[in-house]
């Protein structure tokens, strides 16, 4: 494995290799020293085409705690916001001897540009409504920690399917998994083929919730709401919002997901944002051991 | 098209594929077909045994760029590949700057044809002015003109507007001409990427879907048979639209179309050849 474009790219073996590696990790995270030396020496750049706070800061940190170099690199500010072509500038890092690139870009495809351009490893942190493949794996490795495991768990993934990477990401890596998946959306919100993908498709959350060991709400902007994918607000968040009832016919045990940034009284109520059975900080806390483990096993760390 | 000097024979040609024969050319044209024919003195011969002798090819559509685009391409260097292909007329759209929606434009482009001296250069005129599908130009005058447009399109930008597309329709039946449409609902098609499928959804590509193109067909078919005029479709590319015209045709609409090889490849092949080849 040399680049993370895709978790459709990634064999079972292999994704259970980088969520074991991440959980060895995670021990580091309790210590007093967070640092290990495995990265001592070796560059990493950060490649940001759009605003990222958690994603970037997340890859940051990870690099970090293996002590490798780290620079940040946004598009605004920088030669990017002077014309210059994604081509030019991974050239450019290339030159400097950057041993991996982690992008995230607007344009869907952007990160499987990048890996013909530059020598070193290419981590897809979010390619414009393709995939963000270290989300899905901090995902799984989530479950995997709360729920004791992936197979045959019941996913439903809940809110914008159409304009989401998150949930593309998610249903490659957790059928290859072993996971089950259900998607849950308005039609208007579902890709037209969304049959031929290997999960299940509900337009009734009520009726998939009790089934479900797992719930991911996604982000709906409001936007959308004068494109027409849904009429109001209020219809939206009445049908497809999570709110405590609904969280009530979950089975006791299940979990809340969400990718972050949750928007509040659209997809998901305060009151389940805020119950201990919401992973969303628990993610985040995954997220860096997750992306230390990708960034372990691409750059050869021994 | 400027006169060809002198006779010319042509020995063992196949017209249309069949037996070989000889063909004379006189003034620019075929005098004689037979076999053995024998060459005036001042003829020129070519042997062409082995090869299929047929008319001259038109192309309905052709982007000559001049004015305003010298830099890709010119009316000469457009009108001599033509030429070098067996193409006898070519039809140059309208899609220039600035957009050959004035008479003065036309006659500029089919001047340069002609002094080229290639093969025929038919200019096409807009249907809109600046191809904006707010007004129409001024396609009497366009026909008028001494390149005698009969061909207009706003290629490249789909007429959208039903009522200004039934109005275009009906202004060019009064010079036999033809309205020769980009069918594409902009609706459907805003920020697309590439045709709307399994391979778009996976890739997070916005969608550009069939239907987009064969929704528009099919009201210009309606439309062109309910004012009696003529509507060619340009660059189909869906079996759908296929279906559309042929019943269209069958129902005694007056309509035509045309193919490319650009439209009939297959980004979705390709994708499915490459996608796994970074890791």
């Amino acid at each position: 494995m040399r680049h993370l474009l895709s978790t459709g790219d990634l064999s079972r073996d292999e994704a259970t290799l980088i969520l074991d590696t991440a959980a060895e990790l995670a021990q580091v995270g309790d210590r007093s020293v967070k640092k290990l030396p495995t990265l001592r020496g070796r560059t990493v750049v950060n490649l940001f085409y759009e605003d990222s706070t958690r994603t970037r800061t997340s890859f940051e940190l990870a690099a970090k705690r293996l002590s490798a170099d780290v620079i940040n690199f946004s598009a605004k500010g920088s030669s990017v916001s002077k014309g210059e072509s994604l081509k030019d500038t991974a050239l450019t890092l290339q030159a400097m001897g950057a041993d991996a690139v982690v992008i995230r870009h607007g344009a869907s495809g952007a990160a499987h540009r990048l890996a013909h351009w530059v020598d070193g490893s290419v981590l897809n942190a979010g390619d414009g409504t393709h995939e963000h493949p270290t989300q899905a794996l901090l995902d799984a490795y989530t479950m995997r920690d709360r729920l004791g495991r992936l197979d045959g768990l019941r996913v439903a993934v809940v809110g914008d399917i159409l304009h989401s990477r998150v949930a593309r990401s998610n249903v490659l890596l957790l059928t290859t998994l072993g996971a089950h998946v259900t998607l849950v959306a308005p039609p208007t919100l579902l890709p037209v083929s969304v049959h031929t993908w290997p999960c299940e498709v509900s337009y009734d959350l009520d009726d998939v919730l009790p089934k479900s060991d797992v719930v991911m709400m996604l982000r709906v902007q409001a936007e959308r709401m004068r494109d027409s994918f849904f009429p109001s607000v209020r219809e939206y968040s009445r049908n497809y919002g999570l709110d405590g009832e609904r969280l009530g016919r979950m089975p006791s045990d299940a979990i809340v997901m969400h990718p972050g940034p949750m928007v509040r009284g659209m997809e998901i109520s305060a009151e389940v944002a805020d119950s201990p059975r919401c992973t969303v900080t628990e993610q985040v806390a995954n997220g860096v051991s997750l992306r230390m483990a990708v960034l372990y096993l691409l750059l050869g760390g021994s | 098209m400027p006169e060809n000097t002198g006779p010319h024979l042509i020995r063992g040609a196949r017209p249309l594929g069949g037996d070989p024969v000889d063909l004379l050319f006189v003034d620019g044209r075929i005098a004689v077909i037979g076999p053995d024919l024998e060459a005036p003195e001042d003829a020129r011969v070519v042997d062409a045994t082995g090869l299929v002798a047929l008319p001259g090819l038109v192309d309905l559509h052709t982007h000559l760029r001049e004015p305003g685009r010298e830099d890709a391409e010119t009316v000469a260097s457009g009108s001599r590949s033509a030429a070098m292909g067996g193409y006898t007329s070519v039809h140059a759209m309208a899609n220039t700057d600035p957009v050959a929606d004035t008479a003065g434009v036309v006659e500029q482009v089919w001047r340069l044809g002609r002094e080229a001296g290639y093969c025929d250069v038919r200019p096409v005129g807009a249907v809109t002015v600046g191809l904006a599908g707010q007004q129409l130009s001024e396609i009497g005058a366009m026909a008028d003109s001494a390149a005698q447009v009969r061909v207009f399109s706003d290629d490249g930008i789909c007429v959208s507007d039903a009522l200004l597309m039934r109005r275009a329709l009906e202004y060019v039946k009064a010079f036999d001409g033809v309205i020769a449409q980009h069918a594409q609902e902009p609706r459907l098609t805003e920020g697309a990427q590439m045709n709307e499928g399994c391979v778009s959804d996976r890739l997070g590509l916005p969608g550009w879907p069939a239907v987009a193109e064969e929704a528009i067909i099919a009201r210009d078919c309606l439309l062109a048979q309910h004012v009696g005029s003529r509507l060619h479709v340009c660059h189909v590319s869906t079996k759908g639209s296929v279906d559309i015209i042929r019943w269209a045709k069958e129902r005694g609409c007056d309509v035509t179309a045309e193919v490319t090889p650009t439209t009939c490849s297959s980004p979705t092949t390709w994708w499915r050849a490459t996608t796994r080849s970074t890791r």
